[in-house]
């Protein structure tokens, strides 16, 4: 039994001790779990603590999207309260945004965490907030899913911020690439972004500029100076900087431009960016070019009368200016049908000015010579499919001929070629033309200056004649007047000596031939000083303007002029006073009056002066009843040494004094006569 | 007043020379003629001084020394610009009147074609100088 007692006892003891093991076992589990029990509470504290001590909103729901706990941030963002009613989550979203938060849901349970969910939600009021969540999931000891929980920001606001970036952005972009600037934005000079106007300027794509550098666009010109100035700007000396440069397209042309560039600096100051915009200015560069070659053509030509001065204008100013290879003008040479080179520029030129092989090129031959014949600009694109184009110095691609016309004649051509097809504008035939039209207003100008002087000059030449003819006529007068007078007193005194010797051996018929002699030699005396009297009228030296009473005058006549009895002279007093010189007006009378007394053959001879006044002319009339004027005499009787009586005193002087007496008081004269009755004289004198 | 002047006759052609002396003659003058050719001539006999005439009479073409250059030399001579000088000439020319005027001249005759008619005037010219008084040196 003691065996049995003490195998019991032994059991017993066993059984004591796997139970006191156990139960220590179990006193150690639970104590642990007392531990985590406690742990947990603290936890649980601590959240709380955590709860509400965060402005967030928390949340925790279970596996249902039941809300189990909020703090008081959450129902104020959500409108519920889990203390008054049920909230579900799945229920607040947003219909568009359900899709994302099934899947955030479903990478937050394989995760066990979500950060930055971001999505749309209605509050209690029907209010559309965008919230942000950062959620995790709360496992129970088996680590079972209990819970998630998950931190929710508003962010309404800054995502309506968001939006009106994105917006300004997209405006902005708008503007970028709707600019007719080109815009580039590089990094340390390596593009990294450029707008659609920039790559339509230079005709690369977004991708192909991407990472290229700014240098290897433009042409090496202006390389230097761009270097020195982006360095500035490195040194923070310059925020900004613009030059011009030429841009190098993609197909290999070129234009000129316009760059703008602006630093974009970091906080530090360093520049972070260089924003470049660019301007091409070769259509304007172009347009002013050619405006500038204009001017200083007209500028180049003033005092240019030739056409060769002006051709080698043309040559040089044009070529040199708008960079062409050469230029050459031709001048039309119509007899021979040619055209000559008579300037140029470039290889056609040596260092002499000199035209090297001078070609001549018939009319119709080759581009020049056609548009010599049709008097149209051409522009040639590619000579090398042209028929007429004729090598001068070497074969070039395009060409550009203007022909000079003037007076619808084409008189020229300004010519140019270049090496390049297409090299030629339409802006150049423009500016051709004009030029064309410049040389032709300036030859026609020419010739007309050079007719002018000339004809000035032939004019002074006239008036120098006139004068020295003038002059001469008074010196003639004047030796006349003593050469040819004194030989006659000379023969009249010799005769008289004789007379007076022989008196006693002369008989009758001796003495007639003496006064026929003597008769003569007063005739000659006679016609000597009519012609005097004539050279003298036009004499400004003695022509005054004064008052000249007619009366006075016919008074005075009638004492100089022998006046037979018979004829009487009739003249009211109530004649006018006229302004002229005495002298030629009393010349005027005398030798129409002495005229008159000539002619009549009447008995009782009547000669009557009468006057009415004009509104710019006095008209006189003399009239006699004379023997009267042949009408086919009435011309001739005003010319000098016309007379109608070879026998008598007449020296056919006097009325051509008459005339040109008249003709100095701008007026006129002619007569009525009839034959045997008697004539009167009409004329006018300005007054 | 004199009873015998004496005359510098200033022509180049002897017929007028001899027109003016047998005036004299004519009208029964004694007056002492002088002659001279032209200008220098006349200029030399006055320059001389031995024997001043009382009245130039001069005419005004004549080679060399014309009348009216003479003039001006007359006129520049502090006591030859004294003596009364007379243009007798063909020239009825008025610019030669008027220069003639201009120089200082005491008349100007023109010779009229007829011999008669040349006496006639030269006996007025005559017959007037001799009423005059003239400044004797």
């Amino acid at each position: 039994m003691k065996d049995k007692i003490q195998a019991l006892e032994l059991a017993l003891q066993n059984e004591k001790r796997a139970r006191e093991k156990a139960e220590e076992l179990l006193l150690n589990r639970t104590s642990e779990l007392l531990e985590v029990r406690e742990a947990l509470k603290v936890k649980t504290n601590e959240y709380n603590i955590f709860f509400e001590n965060i402005l967030d909103s928390f949340i925790v729901m279970d596996t249902m999207g039941n809300v189990i706990k909020m703090n008081e941030a959450a129902v104020k963002l959500f409108g519920y309260d889990i203390e008054k009613e049920k909230f579900n989550v799945v229920n607040i979203i947003y219909k568009e945004d359900f899709e994302y938060a099934m899947n955030s849901f479903a990478k937050l349970i394989e995760d066990g965490s979500f950060p930055n969910y971001e999505a749309r939600v209605y509050t209690k009021n029907k209010e559309v907030k965008w919230v942000q969540i950062n959620s995790s999931l709360i496992y129970d000891e088996e680590g079972k899913i209990i819970a998630a929980q998950g931190i929710v920001r508003d962010i309404t606001e800054a995502k309506k911020n968001e939006v009106n970036f994105e917006e300004q952005r997209e405006q902005l972009e708008a503007i970028v690439d709707n600019s007719t600037f080109g815009i580039v934005l590089a990094q340390d000079r390596k593009i990294i972004k450029t707008n659609n106007a920039f790559q339509k300027l230079i005709k690369y794509t977004e991708e192909e500029l991407l990472g290229k550098s700014v240098e290897s666009l433009s042409f090496e010109d202006a390389h230097e100076e761009s270097k020195k100035l982006y360095a500035q700007m490195l040194n923070r000396e310059i925020d900004h900087y613009s030059l011009k440069e030429r841009y190098l397209r993609k197909d290999g042309t070129s234009f000129l431009s316009k760059t703008s560039v602006t630093s974009v600096r970091n906080q530090q100051g360093e520049v972070k960016y260089q924003l470049a915009f660019i301007e091409d200015i070769s259509t304007k560069y172009k347009r002013r070019l050619m405006l500038n070659t204009l001017n200083n053509l007209t500028r180049s030509f003033i005092g240019k009368l030739n056409i060769h001065d002006i051709a080698w204008e043309i040559a040089n100013v044009i070529a040199h200016e708008l960079e062409f290879e050469d230029c050459v003008v031709y001048l039309v040479n119509k007899e021979k049908k040619l055209l000559e080179q008579i300037a140029g520029y470039g290889a056609k030129v040596n260092a002499k000015k000199e035209i090297v092989n001078k070609l001549y090129i018939p009319l119709g031959k080759g581009i020049v010579g056609n548009v010599a014949l049709t008097g149209k600009a051409e522009l040639i694109r590619d000579t090398s499919k042209d028929v007429r184009y004729v090598v001068d110095d070497k074969r070039r691609l395009s060409e550009i001929t203007v022909p000079i016309i003037i007076n619808k004649e084409v008189v020229g051509i300004i010519d140019s070629e270049h090496s390049s097809k297409d090299f030629f504008t339409q802006e150049h035939l423009r500016l051709l033309r004009n030029v064309a039209n410049l040389v032709s207003i300036q030859l026609t100008n020419a010739s007309n200056l050079e007719r002018r002087i000339a004809a000035e000059s032939e004019n002074e030449e006239l008036l120098e004649n006139l004068k020295r003819s003038n002059k001469e006529l008074r010196d003639f007068a004047h030796i006349v007047s003593h050469d040819l007078k004194s030989p006659l007193r000379s023969i009249n005194a010799l005769i008289s000596w004789f007379q007076e010797d022989y008196e006693h051996v002369l008989d009758d018929d001796a003495i007639e031939t003496f006064d026929k002699l003597n008769n003569k030699l007063e005739q000659m005396d006679a016609l000597i000083d009519g012609i005097l009297r004539y050279s003298s009228v036009n004499d400004q030296n003695i022509l005054n303007v004064q008052k000249v009473d007619i009366v006075e005058v016919l008074d005075e006549i009638k004492t100089i002029l022998y006046v037979p009895e018979h004829i009487q002279l009739i003249y009211s007093k109530d004649l006018p006073i006229i302004k002229a010189d005495k002298t030629r007006i009393k010349q005027l009378f005398q030798n129409l009056i002495s005229n008159a007394i000539n002619y009549i053959d009447k008995e009782a001879g009547r000669i009557e002066i009468k006057c009415r006044e004009l509104k710019h002319y006095w008209k006189f009339s003399v009239s006699d009843n004379g023997v009267g004027i042949a009408e086919a005499y009435h011309d001739k009787i005003f010319k000098i040494f016309q007379t109608l009586d070879k026998k008598g005193k007449s020296t056919g002087i006097g009325l051509s004094i008459v005339k040109k007496i008249i003709e100095l008081y701008k007026g006129e004269i002619h007569l009525e006569s009839e034959e045997g009755k008697g004539t009167t004289f009409f004329f006018k004198l300005k007054k | 007043m004199k009873e015998n002047l004496s005359f510098l006759f200033i022509e180049d052609d002897e017929i007028e020379v001899m027109k003016f002396k047998k005036s004299l003659k004519k009208l029964g003058f004694t007056h002492r003629i002088l002659e001279a050719k032209n200008g220098e001539e006349a200029l030399a006999i006055l320059e001389k001084k031995e024997e001043l005439p009382d009245v130039i009479l001069l005419d005004l073409n004549m080679p060399k020394m014309n009348g009216l250059e003479f003039l001006k030399e007359l006129k520049e001579d502090s006591h030859l610009r004294y003596i009364p000088a007379i243009i007798v000439t063909t020239s009825n020319n008025h610019q030669d009147m008027l220069e003639s005027y201009k120089l200082g001249i005491a008349g100007y005759i023109i010779k009229p074609l007829r011999y008669e008619d040349y006496i006639k005037k030269i006996q007025r010219v005559v017959d007037y100088w001799m009423v005059n008084e003239v400044i004797n040196f």
